[in-house]
């Protein structure tokens, strides 16, 4: 089946919030910080009315900040005004908003507001934040430590003594600008009732609640609605303050008011990803099987908490043995404010870092031992039997064939004579890499145990009167192909086809709660609440046509409901009867839907096994991914044609960030590269064809067996690509290379040693 | 997105005659494919004037072959040179300089003018034609067609600074034969980074001649001419070579950003400069 969303999304017809706008809408424009740090006045001429809203306003108007909860409850987070105080904390802090009636005209409003700054010292690097000499970004704390988190084993110390082997990895992801095609977007109307809200967002419902929190006015008084999502990545799962302040102005102004990012605001003010570093220890025995890890992390918080800052870290220290069979497990991970851009989910969040870390350890532990890094791998991944496995951080793995992935990988790419052809090439003088990564990842977030916000979906479809079908869902998809996926759920369940049924996602309006798109929810946890709510419609279904078949047990056999003696009738009769009564009885409720609510008992954990064939051109350092070799098992497959498209998304964006992608601050604290020209990022130029495979270990968590997918591809691709180059490097001894892996980096690195002199 | 830009009036010009006379128009400006002109828009309002479009302009987007000169005329877009049949048939390399060009949706709308026009620091085709002794013809306000060589042209500021059609460039297509162009995509845009574009006069012993030009390396694509003036009249050996490229980036301050520092991209345009240069003197006729 093609995909539902294609036409319209290929063809300009997607709905996106901009294309909504109602007309008078105001437009808002905010004032933004110039600088990392300064302290800030906005004068006001007595008397004069101001163009402007300042914190103070929003003060004298009731617009609360909500502190949002978090994981884990004990972070250190102070209370974030909507807009600045009186001290701008990054470039790009808002600290006045102006309005005018178009973008231009807003625009130049918030630059004739008189803002006067007074620089202060600031701090962009989270390992220097933690420095007690750094300037402190919320002084009241006392320390630029957010949150600390730790789950200690003394046993690691005891196999920390025994091994023969003990490795040691310092690395550092960086922080990198999820960059969405559509940048954030959110306008308000008033209406009799009260808001109307579309926001360019991953969560509706959730911004739904802490708007009507902020704004002090009842949730039923909001609709909120996402429509169309240029892509989101994490990026748009949290609640900006911008878009309280529209509602708010919205509100206060009894007007329709918007705000469209512009490129570079919507670079310096959205979530960034990453940003982590990490210092990984190992302990091996003699045979090259790690018993031990200890893992300290760092994560950049950047001015303000968001939402999952914590989480990420801790994600990855949970994450930190992969999948690997490791005894004990020591983590510990903290948070620390930066004068930057706060830092938020990012595809992959936290689970990228951490397979980043062990696979790049993996690779130093085989040319350490001299064994070949698949091998190697082999010696160490848990054994197919294993599964249900608990890992030393309690963490239970509900299926997966790891060595049966790497088995796979072996046959596709033809392992041996790759190895052999680098041989070949290498004596040529070539510089050819060849890097394997062996992943799991957590996903299906989550048992409502581990989210603050719950972690179930909800769900409810229902049969109108002509007979075709309505699902509706709180995801809030951007590009994800979730309506094709929860179609094809539906209507092998109804046994209808697919031309018949449509999908409601994206909007709190007629749709249950449910926490929306993220942590590859969609096949892991929509689709089981899905499935289950058309289960439960094919019993009310069959209940109303026994009825009207005068029997007591119509069954659905080839999307007709039939009694045992042959006669049968089809979802439009059921459809008309349930709608308009005729042929029931009086009792019987009228209707046909069905909702059903999924809260899913643990994480599912998809997995894989990517390699990566590179060279790297000696005499400019350029890198060129020759092939890619992926094998990816995200269980049961809905929609295969998704599967193959999310790895694809999430490959490139991968190889962007292994290759290109990372923010870099000026002495200034000024971020560099807030333009499209200069920002790195992977184009269409960089895409190769590459070898995609799968195998499939259902999970036995939910009816369907599925996993979720979207993340794989970013937590894959990277250590494949990264341990490439470092192999490409290993023969010259030039393997202290970091992300990203820029040809001048590489060049110097070649450099250091006599290659290039 | 954009607002309508206010009191800007706008002219689809049909002949050559039409542009000429705008441009005396106060505040003329003239759009090719928007390339520039788009993201401008962006940021700063069109001041007031006169817009004429040159895309109605016939004799602007042709190409021919005549008196031993190919003449590429100004709007022509860069997949229009890539796909040309007189250029593949007769300078087959101009199109494969062209289809290198940013990424489709620019090579479609993007104009051989306009890239000339608007000063950018990585730019193909400043850096190739000026190595091929490229000439342009140009009509000034009030002024009758005069030619003036491309090389002079990237760095006449009083000219560049007022408005002016360039009504196309030509070239000798043999001068492609000693040409080449030695190139790495770089900035996050695609554009060319450290790439340079040498054309030799090589009689098998003596370099009588030879330009020698640098983009994506400084904030303007420019002229390695301490370079030049060290190869000509050398017989190009190791030694000569080393020379000149030691001076190629005599007096320019590079680009210090995500793509390299200083060092590194002075690496790039040495060891470039002297592939180009063997390249040159192998394939020599």
């Amino acid at each position: 089946m093609r995909r539902v969303e294609d036409q319209r999304l290929s063809t300009g017809r997607g709905r996106f919030t901009a294309d909504t706008v109602p007309r008078g809408a105001l437009y808002a424009s905010f004032v933004r910080s110039p600088h990392a740090c300064a302290d800030f006045t906005i004068e006001r001429q007595d008397g004069a009315h101001s163009d402007f809203f300042s914190q103070r306003d929003l003060d004298a108007g009731h617009l609360r900040a909500i502190p949002f909860p978090t994981t884990p409850s004990d972070c250190i987070k102070p209370p974030r005004s909507p807009l600045a105080r009186s001290t701008a904390r990054h470039v790009g802090d808002a600290v006045a908003v102006a309005l005018g009636c178009s973008e231009r005209e807003a625009f130049r409003a918030a630059s004739l507001v008189p803002v006067r700054w007074t620089r202060l010292p600031h701090v962009s690097d989270s390992i220097l934040a933690a420095d007690p000499s750094s300037p402190l970004v919320h002084p009241e704390l006392g320390s630029n430590v957010a949150f600390t988190w730790e789950a200690r084993d003394v046993a690691v110390a005891r196999h920390f003594e025994e091994c023969p082997v003990r490795l040691r990895r310092q690395l550092a992801h960086p922080r990198i600008v999820a960059m969405p095609l559509e940048p954030r977007t959110v306008w308000a109307a008033p209406t009799a009732r009260g808001l109307q809200v579309a926001t360019s967002t991953q969560v509706p419902h959730i911004v739904r609640d802490v708007m009507a929190a902020a704004l002090g006015i009842p949730t039923s008084a909001i609709d909120v609605v996402a429509g169309d999502v240029g892509g989101g990545f994490g990026c748009k799962l949290d609640v900006y303050p911008e878009e309280l302040i529209v509602a708010w102005l919205a509100k206060h102004l009894g007007r329709p008011v918007c705000w469209i990012a512009r490129r570079t605001e919507d670079i310096v003010s959205t979530s960034l990803g990453r940003g982590q570093y990490g210092v990984l220890e190992a302990a091996v025995s003699g045979e090259g099987r790690i018993r031990a890890l200890r893992y300290e992390g760092t994560q950049d918080v950047g001015a303000y908490m968001q939402l999952n800052a914590p989480v990420m870290p801790m994600l990855t220290a949970l994450m930190i043995s992969g999948c690997y069979r490791v005894e004990a497990v020591d983590a510990v991970v903290r948070g620390l404010y930066t004068h930057t851009t706060p830092c938020g989910a990012y595809r992959g969040a936290g689970r990228p870092e951490a397979t980043f870390h062990i696979e790049t350890l993996l690779d130093d532990l085989a040319a350490e031992l001299d064994a070949d890094p698949i091998e190697l791998r082999r010696r160490n991944v848990i054994p197919a039997d294993a599964f249900p496995y608990t890992t030393p951080l309690d963490i239970t793995f509900d299926s997966g064939d790891y060595p049966g992935a790497l088995a796979e990988l072996e046959s596709i790419s033809g392992y041996a004579s790759l190895r052999e052809e680098q041989q070949r090439r290498r004596a040529r003088g070539e510089f050819v890499g060849l890097g394997v990564s062996c992943f799991v990842e957590m996903t299906g977030l989550g048992p409502s145990r581990t989210l603050a916000t719950g972690g179930w979906t909800q769900a409810t479809v229902s049969l109108e009167a002509d007979g075709s079908v309505l699902v509706s869902c709180g995801l809030g998809p951007s590009g994800q192909g979730s309506e094709t996926m929860l179609t094809l759920t539906v209507a092998e369940v109804l046994q209808v086809p697919p031309e018949s049924i449509r999908v409601r996602l994206g909007t709190t309006v007629g749709v249950p709660h449910g926490t929306g798109t993220f942590g590859s929810r969609g096949a892991a946890v929509a689709a089981p609440a899905v499935f289950g709510a058309a289960v439960r419609l094919v019993d009310r279904a069959a209940s109303i046509a026994s009825s009207l078949l005068e029997t007591t047990s119509a069954r659905l056999v080839d999307g007709n409901f039939e009694t045992s003696d042959g006669r049968h009738i089809g979802w439009p009769e059921i459809g008309r009867a349930a709608h308009y009564g005729a042929g029931l009885p009086q009792d019987m409720p009228l209707g046909c839907s069905a909702s059903f609510n999924y809260d899913p008992p643990g994480f599912t954990f998809p997995h894989g096994a990517y390699l990566a064939v590179v060279s790297i051109e000696p005499t400019d350092g350029q890198v060129v991914v020759e092939r890619l070799f992926t094998v990816d098992d995200c269980g049961n497959e809905i929609d295969p044609a998704g599967v193959d498209a999310q790895v694809a998304g999430a490959l490139w964006q991968g190889l962007g960030a292994v290759l290109m992608e990372g923010v870099a601050f000026d002495d200034a604290g000024r971020p560099t590269g807030t333009t499209l020209r200069r920002c790195h990022i992977p184009r269409s130029t960089l895409v190769i064809p590459w070898a995609a495979h799968r195998t499939h270990t259902p999970s036995p968590l939910n009816p369907l067996g599925t996993k979720g997918v979207g993340e794989c591809g970013t937590i894959g691709v990277v250590p494949a690509v990264f341990n490439a180059v470092r192999d490409a490097l290993r023969p010259c001894g030039a393997v202290d290379v970091g992300l990203p892996l820029r040809a001048h980096q590489i060049w110097k690195a070649l450099r250091s040693t006599d290659v290039n002199r | 997105m954009t607002d309508a830009p206010r009191g800007v009036y706008a002219l689809r010009a049909r002949t050559l005659d039409e542009v000429a006379e705008s441009l005396t128009e106060p505040g003329a400006m003239l759009l090719a494919g928007g390339q520039s002109l788009l993201p401008r828009l962006r940021s700063t309002p069109l001041s007031q004037g006169l817009l004429v479009d040159l895309s109605g302009v016939e004799a602007l987007r042709q190409c021919t072959l005549a008196d031993g000169w190919i003449r590429l005329g100004s709007t022509m877009t860069h997949s229009a040179i890539a796909r040309s049949r007189t250029i593949l048939e007769n300078a087959p390399r101009l199109a494969a300089i062209a289809g290198l060009i940013g990424d489709e949706e620019v090579r479609n709308r993007g104009t051989l003018g306009g890239a000339l026009r608007e000063p950018h620091p990585r730019s193909d085709w400043a850096a190739c034609l000026t190595a091929l002794d490229t000439t342009l013809e140009v009509i000034r306000p009030g002024d009758g067609r005069s030619t003036v060589p491309l090389r002079d042209y990237l760095s006449n500021d009083d000219l560049r600074n007022e408005v002016h059609l360039i009504v196309e460039a030509r070239l000798r297509p043999e001068a492609l034969a000693s040409f080449h162009y030695e190139r790495q995509a770089g900035d996050a845009a695609g554009g060319p980074n450290c790439s340079i574009a040498v054309s030799t006069s090589y009689d098998g012993v003596h370099i009588s001649k030879c330009n020698i030009v640098v983009t994506g390396a400084a904030p303007r694509t420019f002229i390695a001419t301490a370079s030049e003036e060290a190869l000509c009249g050398t017989t190009a050996t190791k030694e000569h070579v080393d020379a000149a490229a030691a001076l190629l980036c005599d007096g320019v301050t590079l680009l210090d950003d995500s793509e390299g520092d200083p060092k590194y991209r002075a690496h790039l345009i040495g060891s470039r400069f002297t592939t180009a240069i063997r390249e040159l003197l192998r394939t020599a006729p």
